[in-house]
């Protein structure tokens, strides 16, 4: 199933975690989406883009320290790898040539 | 953390695979946060959604979605064969629910009143457990009683029309209530109000209040029906109110409208409720709040003791004289055992009939499952685990009955108001499938999808990688064994629908012969008149002389005869006893000389009694012409004794025979012999005689005759029936079993000729190899078809021979049911096993028959 290409959501799930850096895991992530989108989010498609993204080499994850808050259960942190950093630029540098040609023609 | 039980309890179903993961505390953690921020509903509800979510978005493969896509894939590719197991578990899941959602609308349904588990009917142990009580009673009872409050109904079948002067308007049923009835239900109108206390004065105006289905049916759901005004009995009624649609009435028949009782005497012209009479009501209460109904119920009983009312239990009568039932619901009322029973006879049949569609969609998997064993030993040679696809197996056959449920809901929906129809339910209880069937259908499906995916899984998650993946030959011990378990599976199927289709062939041979019987009188121009008289100073003979002399004037009336009991009538006389070594069922009539000119029955020898001799009540008696046959060995019966031709019937009466006339068919015949015996009205007798009359129209006659005798005596209840609409009732009820026995064993035999095809097929398709080797090596054709067909055949016929065995011992049981056939009749048996075997041999012999035209080489080399 591995593949470079990011399906929408995926790459949202993927903008979010280097949004928020070290501290990415997946409540912040479902929020962060959720608050810059303006629509509901199941933790069940985070868990799962998320997966997929690991699969696809875009994201790394370990296991962090315990925390008390959690009843002494750890959180799964997620870290963009330098792979994933790469495709998102791309993404916008792609997508950023295509506005500007949608500029020029004076459609937007 | 601080969570909510509930919430632990949503979180606990986490699926494990994400337990790694710390998902369930990810969740906790982010429903505390939305707590917070949003309030504890909503973000309840988001939990529960994304804890839903996590069991969709499974992260390999392996979720229920995935295995369900692909099921359906499979299915599209398998679209005949799931086409008719789909078909089969349609039939049979949407009749069992149509079955179900009549049992549901007449014994499930809550009455839709307010707090239901305080409802009491106070009944009547001595009188079959009626809630019925002389309306004296109740008043005593209603006014001492301090744990119950106690309210009372009368329901009358009256003539209801629209405009004013209708005479041929359809009669309804016509609920009198004392004016606290409706508010002690605690009734919601859906418009206007309901009737109260006020309204039940004898001054007070006529109010109805109407069911939602009187009101959408009769008053054309009018918004302006409140006001109007219909006429009950030719007397104007105010409509004031309309029930609501989920109302029922928890007495023991449905009305569709409600009057005030104080109302009674002028609807009806019948002084019954003016003064505290002996004429019964039913009585219904609620406890009042702290009281027990063991409380309540001694209370009512000291009451009614104290006042004479009734006679505490003795060694004649051995009856607590009070019991209160509780009338929550049509389950917990003093009938329930029978509603059980009527429940207990009818699921097992749909349970079979549901088990027949079962195996046949288990057949369908299995063969499919069989024909896969290569792609399921590659799956589990990939790693996949015997559980894994065994449960891809179960989704498979679940998602054929959930698709089949489908099907079925919508016959459910077009079947169960027919089917209502047909077995008379009261078109007030609304039939249409709810939730309550709605849940029984997918309960139906699912549990009919595990059942047929048992063996299928099992069969598939014993795949055998190495056979499975070489595509090796399936050893020949195993065909022997699914061998085994497709004959049983045949077998059972032939017994079943062997034994639906008996029954329902004997029941129709039954409906038609006694349509065809001859019943011996005129039944369609005949009126009975039936009284009610004082007991107490009343010229009982002079009235009826009266009475009669009032009919004979009317022009269409032909002929009247005096007689106390008649066929088909409320009261019987009868004799049992043996002759020519035959149980006898023989009927007593007693009348007055012109019996037999009124009802038409033909005298075949000798004399009808006459005048003088009923007069003195002379001992003759004319007797039916079976009777004379069978009891004098042909020889002539005239100028003989009755109880002498009969010595071992002392019963029957020392009566000198003086004529032989035809046999009438007094009541609902049964399968032994019956005849009749007539004799002059007894003198000394409990009830007084009815009056019957002969004429072209009885419906039109009934109401001249009402109309010419009220005013003879108004102490006097006369009511009218019409034997020719009871004969048809009795008839039309017989139709109707046979009916519904002959569709249920028709859809039997449809998916037992179904299985059949799909079993044969299944061993024909496992066979090839064989069957190809077999040809090779110089085999006929004939051989191999019939070797094919055998395998087949010899568990049909064993499920036929068990099937017809059970339905003979059925019919013995039913013997009351089958009138005019004896339980082993010569042509229902036959026919039945006919209709079974011509199109099973068929449905075996076309499959069987491809085996013989297989290329060898093709089929050898396959795969």
């Amino acid at each position: 199933m591995k593949g470079d290409r990011l399906g929408e959501f995926e790459e949202l799930t993927l903008m979010a975690v280097c949004a928020i850096g070290d501290e990415a895991y997946a409540v912040p992530v479902q929020q962060f989406i959720e608050r810059s989108t303006g629509r509901a989010v199941a933790m069940g498609a985070v868990y799962a883009a998320l997966d997929r993204l690991e699969d696809k080499g875009f994201v790394r994850s370990h296991m962090g320290e315990a925390t008390q808050v959690r009843g002494g259960k750890a959180r799964r942190h997620f870290v963009p790898t330098a792979d994933g950093t790469r495709t998102l630029r791309e993404l916008r540098r792609v997508r950023d040539r295509i506005w500007r040609a949608i500029e020029s023609r004076g459609n937007a | 953390m601080n969570l909510p039980a509930w919430a632990r309890a949503v979180l606990a179903l986490t699926p494990a695979r994400r337990r790694g993961d710390g998902a369930a505390e990810d969740l906790a953690e982010l429903y505390l946060w939305r707590r917070r921020r949003d309030g504890p509903w909503p973000a309840g509800a988001r939990l529960v959604l994304d804890v839903l979510s996590l069991r969709l978005n499974a992260p390999r493969g392996g979720s229920m979605l995935t295995d369900m896509k692909f099921a359906g894939r499979l299915l599209r590719k398998h679209r005949a064969a799931a086409t008719i197991a789909i078909g089969g578990l349609a039939a049979a899941i949407g009749g069992a629910t149509a079955v179900f959602s009549v049992i549901n609308a007449t014994i499930l349904r809550p009455y839709g009143v307010n707090d239901p588990s305080s409802l009491v009917s106070m009944s009547r142990p001595a009188h079959g457990s009626w809630p019925y009580w002389p309306y004296a009673h109740f008043l005593r009872a209603r006014e001492a009683a301090a744990l119950t409050s106690l309210e009372g109904t009368v329901t009358e079948q009256i003539r209801v029309s629209l405009s004013s002067g209708d005479a041929t308007a359809p009669r309804r049923l016509v609920t009198f209530c004392t004016g606290g009835f409706l508010p002690l239900l605690g009734v919601t109108p859906s418009m206007g109000r309901v009737l109260g206390p006020p309204d039940d004065q004898p001054t007070a105006p006529h109010l109805a209040v109407v069911t939602h289905h009187y009101w959408t049916t009769q008053l054309s759901g009018a918004q302006d029906a409140v006001g109007r005004t219909i006429w009950i009995n030719s007397e104007p009624a105010t409509v004031v109110g309309i029930l609501s649609s989920d109302f029922s009435a928890p007495l023991a028949i449905q009305p569709s409208i409600y009057l005030a009782l104080a109302g009674y005497d002028e609807v009806l012209l019948r002084p019954e409720f003016r003064a505290s009479t002996m004429a019964d009501v039913e009585v219904l209460g609620r406890l009042r709040s702290g009281a027990t109904l063991g409380a309540a119920e001694a209370e009512l009983l000291a009451i009614l003791l104290a006042q004479g009312a009734v006679r505490p239990p003795s060694a004649d009568a051995p009856f607590q004289p009070v019991r209160l039932f509780s009338a929550a619901s049509p389950v917990s009322g003093a009938d329930a055992g029978e509603l059980y029973a009527g429940v207990a006879f009818t699921l097992p049949i749909l349970a079979l009939v549901l088990l027949l569609a079962c195996s046949n969609a288990s057949n369908l998997l299995r063969a499919t499952a069989a024909a896969r064993t290569r792609e399921i030993g590659v799956r589990l040679a990939l790693g996949a685990s015997a559980r894994r696809v065994a449960k891809q197996l179960l989704v498979e056959s679940v998602l054929l009955s959930l698709i089949a449920a489908g099907a079925g809901w919508l016959l459910a929906v077009w079947l169960s108001p027919a089917l209502a129809m047909a077995i008379d339910v009261s078109p007030e209880l609304r039939v249409a499938p709810d939730g309550r069937v709605l849940a029984f259908a997918v309960f139906a499906a699912v549990c009919c999808g595990v059942l047929s995916g048992l063996g299928p899984a099992r069969l598939g998650s014993r795949g055998d990688v190495l056979s499975a993946v070489q595509a090796r030959p399936v050893p020949d011990r195993a065909i022997w064994r699914t061998g085994r378990r497709h004959g049983a599976v045949v077998g059972f199927q032939a017994a079943v629908s062997m034994f639906l289709l008996t029954i329902a062939a004997l029941l129709a041979h039954s409906a038609v012969r006694v349509q065809q019987l001859d019943l011996g009188f005129d039944a369609d121009r005949l009126l009975a008149v039936q009284f009610s008289m004082p007991r107490k100073d009343f010229d009982q003979q002079g009235y009826l002389d009266a009475a009669v002399a009032a009919m004979r004037r009317l022009p269409s009336v032909e002929d009247v005869t005096i007689s106390q009991t008649y066929p088909f009538g409320p009261l019987r006389e009868i004799h049992r006893l043996q002759a020519a070594s035959r149980p006898y069922t023989v009927f007593g009539i007693r009348s007055d000389a012109s019996y037999f000119r009124t009802a038409g029955v033909d005298i075949l020898r000798g004399r009808p009694f006459t005048a003088e001799e009923v007069s003195a009540e002379a001992p003759v008696v004319v007797i039916g012409g079976s009777l004379a046959r069978d009891l004098f060995d042909g020889a002539d019966p005239l100028g003989r004794s009755l109880s002498e031709a009969a010595l071992e019937n002392e019963r029957l009466p020392a009566a000198t025979i003086v004529g032989v006339a035809e046999d009438t068919l007094a009541s609902l015949p049964q399968s032994e012999r019956f005849s009749t015996i007539y004799r002059p009205l007894e003198r000394k007798r409990a009830n007084p005689p009815g009056v019957l009359l002969r004429t072209a129209n009885p419906a039109t006659a009934a109401r001249h005759v009402e109309r010419a005798i009220a005013a003879i005596d108004p102490n006097v209840e006369v009511t009218t029936a019409l034997p020719g609409e009871r004969v048809e009732a009795v008839l039309r009820n017989k139709r109707v079993v046979a009916s519904l026995a002959a569709a249920t064993a028709g859809l039997a035999l449809i998916l037992a000729v179904i299985g059949l095809y799909g079993v044969t097929t299944l061993k024909v398709s496992e066979r090839m190899r064989e069957a190809g080797i077999r040809l090779a090596i110089g085999a006929a054709p004939k051989d191999i078809v019939r070797m094919m067909a055998r395998q087949a055949l010899l568990p049909l016929m064993a499920g036929v021979t068990i099937g017809l065995l059970m339905a003979t011992l059925a019919a013995s049981l039913l013997a009351g049911e089958l009138a005019g056939i004896r339980p082993l009749d010569p042509l229902s048996l036959p026919a039945a096993v006919i209709a079974l075997v011509l199109p099973a041999v068929l449905a075996v012999w076309i499959p069987a028959s491809r085996a013989g035209r297989i290329d060898p080489l093709t089929s050898i080399r396959q795969e």
